[in-house]
């Protein structure tokens, strides 16, 4: 590249466009042609194989509206994680309290619904707040003291934890703040669609916005891809680093309040099985349609996930299947992504 | 850079795409039918018919401590029994009940707070307070087995170690609420609360238990359950849930039942452990199937609640009277130090009974016995 860099010409030279493979020189390809038979279509293949797999097995139960329904439902609450997160690693890092944070949204919302007479509104206020706390907290070591993401991340989740537990006190307490918020958590369009799927595909729809179609975006790439180049084009990298901490910690705690509304219940344990699977989502859609985290390969990762786990259990398989599965998933986006899921700093 | 034969790439995407193969062979040869329903008890009292009077009488809660021997030996003075505790509500009112009981017996006890799901903290725990000169241990819900060390080490010391709620007692412990001696009393009260349930809908039951391969422990109560659903209903089946534990743990439960549900049409019950039913009920309902009821013991207030607010979603909650477990615990510990059988317990019936939707209770607190075993106690130990 010559001419002077600046920081449009970085985020040009980063932001592959859309219809090109990204600078990488080994594309998976197959042999035999390109396109939608690349590797990063290959979700939408596999996600078709499931469907045609269990509609052919499980013809009587899979293609129904009460399976729809579950799927959607059950994989909403790890969808909202996931795009969440989907932040910190576009701009190349990782945040693995954003489960600890979601588990103490849910019993903080809880505790003050049951023990106190504040409005929901503000009960969900005061989760956003302490979610942004944690985020700040995150965001400060990472970009102030240059701690990775990595470490730091996973030490204030145990944190969280702990304060979690604390509040709960090893007590199941209950999480009943009415409507409109039981509808959204448990309601459904059409009796098929549910409402937090939507929520889903509008969070999404936003996050896809702003990732490709907005200067924001292209400097958050722009950071993921080289933080030390973004950051001598005067892209306030720290600012950045920062700001998607904070994203994502707000989102999992209003994730939390979601999930407590969900399950009318609130304890220290309800968020322990959401890490694996929203971290398989993440770096599963991480192979898919851009080869880099993107919301529409989240998605798609998620619509794996739901069907496979679902039409596992149509079949009667043995729980230790569905850990098998999403453990697989995982697996296999990993060696897909052989790295070029951003670099965690 | 063009992908070829040798490249550790594609071997590395051959090996996981035969992990992958070999995984769903694995996974598709694993499905099926978890289907499991024990053999019919020889111990059943039910029968065809017999559920709504069996249920009657289970509905209400025992007025009389159980006859129990009385207390040879001194009582000795200024003991310390140390009480492995979580905090939860139930630990709550173990140790009201043992500090009131320990009072009466001019004892005094110190609660150790540990997370006691894991072994290692409930082994470290029981170890803590043989340091620190117990001279009585009562460990409420752990299996004897994750404790080894500290039991024998209790041994080796000669203090005696009180379990409250195990289903695989030391033959050294002393056991309070033992699992498997009451499952079938626990499974009988669930039974027979069922197939009145559905007798008086005009249907019979079909239930699914939900668990996990995992948890042995509930496999005494479950069996029990099955085996007595058919005495009562020749007709009526259960079929176990096989569920994560960490959806068990996580209130995700319903993703596996509502499967279960599609499968098999017929399943109008759902049987569970109180810990493991966050999230059934707002579940179930919100899938379609507001019709399949709820059974199941030991539940939180929040699930008496839920039980409160939606009483057609409910066949009933089989409670225990924690803080009476905190009295026959010190009651183990009393007949341990005086020369006494301290297994007095292991196979006495704990005093169960069955909340049903319309039955009179505080759904804020988990509920009481009717009368003054405080007083009973006192009067058995010669106190107070």
């Amino acid at each position: 590249m010559t001419g002077t860099l600046t920081p449009d010409s970085l985020e040009r030279h980063q932001s592959a466009p859309p219809d090109q493979p990204s600078a990488s020189e080994d594309t998976p390809r197959w042999r035999f042609g390109g396109g939608l038979l690349s590797t990063r279509y290959g979700g939408i293949w596999i996600l078709a194989a499931l469907v045609v797999l269990f509609a052919v097995t499980e013809s009587e139960t899979f293609l129904s509206a009460t399976t729809l329904r579950a799927t959607l439902g059950d994989q909403a609450i790890t969808g909202l994680l996931a795009l969440g997160v989907l932040l910190p690693l576009v701009a190349g890092h990782v945040d693995l309290s954003f489960a600890s944070v979601a588990g103490l949204a849910v019993i903080l919302s809880s505790w003050l619904g049951e023990h106190t007479a504040l409005p929901t509104l503000l009960i969900v206020a005061s989760v956003a707040a302490a979610s942004a706390l944690v985020g700040l907290v995150n965001g400060l070591f990472v970009s102030r003291l240059a701690v990775n993401s990595l470490f730091i991340t996973l030490g204030v989740g145990t944190v969280v934890t702990g304060l979690t537990e604390l509040v709960a006190d090893h007590n199941a307490i209950r999480a009943d703040f009415g409507e409109p918020y039981v509808t959204i958590a448990r309601g459904q369009v059409a009796d098929k669609i549910p409402y937090l799927f939507l929520l889903v595909l509008g969070f999404g729809a936003l996050l896809h916005y702003l990732l490709e179609h907005t200067p924001v975006g292209r400097r958050l790439q722009a950071c993921g891809g080289n933080p030390t180049a973004a950051r001598l084009a005067g892209i306030r990298t720290r600012r950045i680093e920062l700001s998607v901490f904070l994203v994502s910690a707000v989102t999992a705690g209003l994730t939390g309040f979601l999930l407590a509304t969900k399950v009318g219940l609130g304890t220290e344990t309800t968020t322990n099985g959401l890490l694996l699977p929203a971290s398989s989502v993440l770096f599963l859609g991480a192979t898919q349609y851009r080869e880099r985290p993107n919301v529409p390969g989240t998605l798609l990762a998620m619509l794996i996930m739901g069907t496979g786990i679902k039409g596992f259990q149509l079949m009667g398989a043995s729980a230790w299947v569905t850990n098998f599965f999403s453990g697989m998933v995982l697996l296999l986006a990993v060696v897909v992504s052989r790295g070029r899921v951003g670099r965690v700093r | 850079m063009r992908i070829t034969h040798g490249s550790p790439t594609i071997w590395a995407r051959r090996l996981v795409a035969s992990l992958v193969c070999a995984g769903a062979v694995v996974a598709a040869s694993a499905t099926g039918t978890t289907a499991s329903t024990a053999p019919p008890s020889d111990t059943a009292e039910g029968e065809a018919g017999g559920a709504q009077a069996d249920l009657e009488r289970f509905t209400v809660a025992p007025d009389e401590l159980a006859s129990l021997p009385p207390i040879t030996g001194e009582i000795p003075e200024d003991l310390t029994i140390f009480l492995i505790a979580t905090g939860n509500e139930t630990d709550q009112l173990i140790g009201e009940g043992l500090t009131e009981a320990a009072e009466l017996l001019g004892w005094s006890v110190e609660v150790v707070n540990t997370d006691r799901r894991d072994p290692a903290q409930a082994t470290a725990a029981v170890m803590s307070a043989l340091e620190s000169g117990a001279d009585a241990i009562v460990v409420p819900s752990v299996q004897a087995a994750a404790i080894a060390e500290g039991i024998a080490a209790a041994r080796d010391q000669d203090v005696p170690i009180v379990q409250i709620g195990s289903s695989e007692p030391d033959e050294f412990t002393g056991v309070v609420n033992a699992i498997t001696a009451n499952a079938d009393l626990y499974g009988q009260i669930m039974a027979a609360a069922t197939v009145a349930d559905a007798e008086r809908a005009g249907t019979t039951a079909h239930v699914g238990i939900l668990t996990s391969g995992a948890l042995t422990f509930l496999a005494p109560v479950f069996d029990s359950f099955s085996a007595q659903l058919e005495q009562y209903c020749p007709d009526c089946t259960a079929e176990l849930i096989d569920a994560p534990v960490a959806q068990l743990a996580s209130g995700q439960a319903a993703n596996s039942i509502v499967s279960a549900l599609q499968r098999n049409s017929d399943l109008n019950y759902v049987l569970t452990l109180g810990n493991f039913a966050a999230g059934v009920r707002p579940g179930l309902d919100s899938n379609g199937f507001e019709s399949v009821k709820i059974v199941g013991y030991l539940p939180t207030p929040a699930l008496l609640q839920e039980m409160v607010d939606s009483p057609e979603g409910y066949v009933g909650w089989v409670v225990v009277p924690n803080r009476y477990d905190g009295f026959a615990a010190a009651d183990a510990v009393l007949r341990a130090v005086t020369g006494g059988d301290p297994t007095v317990h292991n196979e006495a019936a704990e005093p169960l009974w069955i909340l049903l939707p319309d039955s009179e209770f505080d759904p804020s607190a988990l509920p009481e016995l009717p009368f003054d075993y405080a007083e009973a106690f006192a009067a058995l130990w010669g106190v107070g």
